[in-house]
């Protein structure tokens, strides 16, 4: 086989392969969106507990569950589903994992107090602790 | 063919010399001490947290096998110079790449086998609802093999031209990444331009999708999961397999080697 032979089977099998992961992506999230019954899960609610397990890395986690949230609620808003219950769990463990996390507090009360299907609407009155008084200070 | 079959069953003979199904004691002994322990501390969700613990244990077992051992298929040879001897028979260099493959997949297929069987065994053991998991715990299994040989695919093509340390650098970087594609493509901003949003979605599909063979919570929850996806997952990852292995042999063809 010659050089330019070869080198042209290899690129068609680049080219080609490339192309057929595209279209098979294309008909796996079809297939995975057609069966999955989509559940919302927050396995570990104790800030404590990650705090703990996070070691010296807790700032990292609490952005990582920042960006969770953002991702949950964005989600959420996109799809216009009014059943944001795991909002409130997600910043308080966001929050507790780093206290100093401003934006959390900032954008974390304007996703709680707005009324439904765009927010929680979550109740001022049910403030129960720091955290929660935090947020909701900075309606 | 045969050439490379050979090279495969010395791959296989090699991992079986350096111990590497030693890890299968390990697993079994975590998954008795699990079985006991679980059934003592949660109620109702035993076997879900043995499905769950075992599909664990058993995808990251696989990983650090695949992704270890996968570096150093090349590189080890060389640092040995038993490569030199080799390539001066007639087996060409994209056979020796695919033994290699392959060996070590059937050495991951074993591995995997051996443990599936130990948590189907813990499985019986804590059994208590008519809820038949198996099927799905099976598929599930199988999905982390599909897993495995993309990521031993990977460990090969980054073997073939640089050191195994930045090897399992790439590696690891590609599985997680691998692992968020679905967040980059749904990730929408209004401070990102529309560049950059094109440039994720393209990387999304063009990245290998390990989201794709994550269905433990199906398996955990006794969900089926259909035969449709079984055939897709499989067919993606063999062909993502055979893009990566034509980029590897053709690297590793090119290769100087003094």
């Amino acid at each position: 086989m010659s050089i330019i032979t070869s080198r042209a089977l290899l690129c068609a099998v680049l080219l080609l392969g490339l192309a057929g992961v595209w279209q098979l992506q294309h008909a796996i999230d079809a297939q995975l969106a057609a069966t999955h019954q989509e559940q919302d899960d927050l396995v570990l609610r104790s800030g404590a507990m990650l705090k703990a397990m996070s070691l010296e890395y807790a700032p990292l986690t609490a952005d990582l569950y920042w960006t969770r949230v953002v991702q949950y609620y964005g989600n959420k808003h996109i799809r216009q589903d009014g059943n944001i219950d795991l909002l409130w769990p997600l910043l308080d463990v966001t929050t507790t994992l780093d206290p100093n996390l401003i934006v959390a507090y900032h954008f974390g009360g304007m996703f709680l107090s707005d009324s439904p299907p765009r927010g929680a609407g979550h109740p001022i009155a049910a403030a129960g602790n720091s955290r929660e008084s935090g947020i909701l200070a900075l309606l | 063919m045969r050439r490379a079959g050979i090279v495969a069953l010395n791959t296989f003979r090699e991992a079986v010399r350096d111990r590497v199904l030693y890890n299968l004691v390990f697993f079994a002994l975590t998954m008795i001490a699990a079985s006991i322990l679980v059934g003592q501390v949660s109620i109702g969700i035993e076997e879900m947290v043995i499905v769950t613990l075992g599909l664990s244990a058993i995808s990251v077992i696989g990983l650090l096998i695949a992704v270890f051992i996968g570096v150093g298929l090349v590189s080890r040879e060389m640092d040995k110079r038993t490569l030199y001897a080799l390539l001066a028979t007639p087996v060409r260099r994209w056979e020796f790449l695919l033994g290699k493959f392959g060996g070590l997949v059937l050495t991951l297929t074993v591995n995997t086998a051996a443990m599936a069987v130990g948590l189907f065994l813990a499985l019986k053991l804590v059994k208590q609802s008519g809820q038949h998991v198996e099927g799905p715990v099976l598929v599930a299994v199988y999905f982390i093999l599909l897993k495995l040989g993309l990521v031993v695919a990977l460990a090969l093509l980054f073997s073939c031209f640089t050191t195994p340390l930045l090897s399992i650098l790439y590696t690891a970087g590609l599985y997680i990444a691998g692992l968020f594609v679905t967040d980059m493509r749904n990730f929408q901003s209004d401070t990102m331009s529309r560049a950059l949003q094109t440039l994720l979605r393209w990387l999304s599909y063009l990245l290998p999708n390990f989201q794709n063979f994550d269905v433990m919570a199906a398996a955990a929850h006794g969900r089926a999961i259909p035969g449709l996806l079984i055939a897709q997952n499989t067919a993606y990852a063999v062909l993502y397999c055979t893009v990566v292995f034509a980029a590897a042999a053709a690297i590793f063809t090119k290769r100087n080697l003094k």
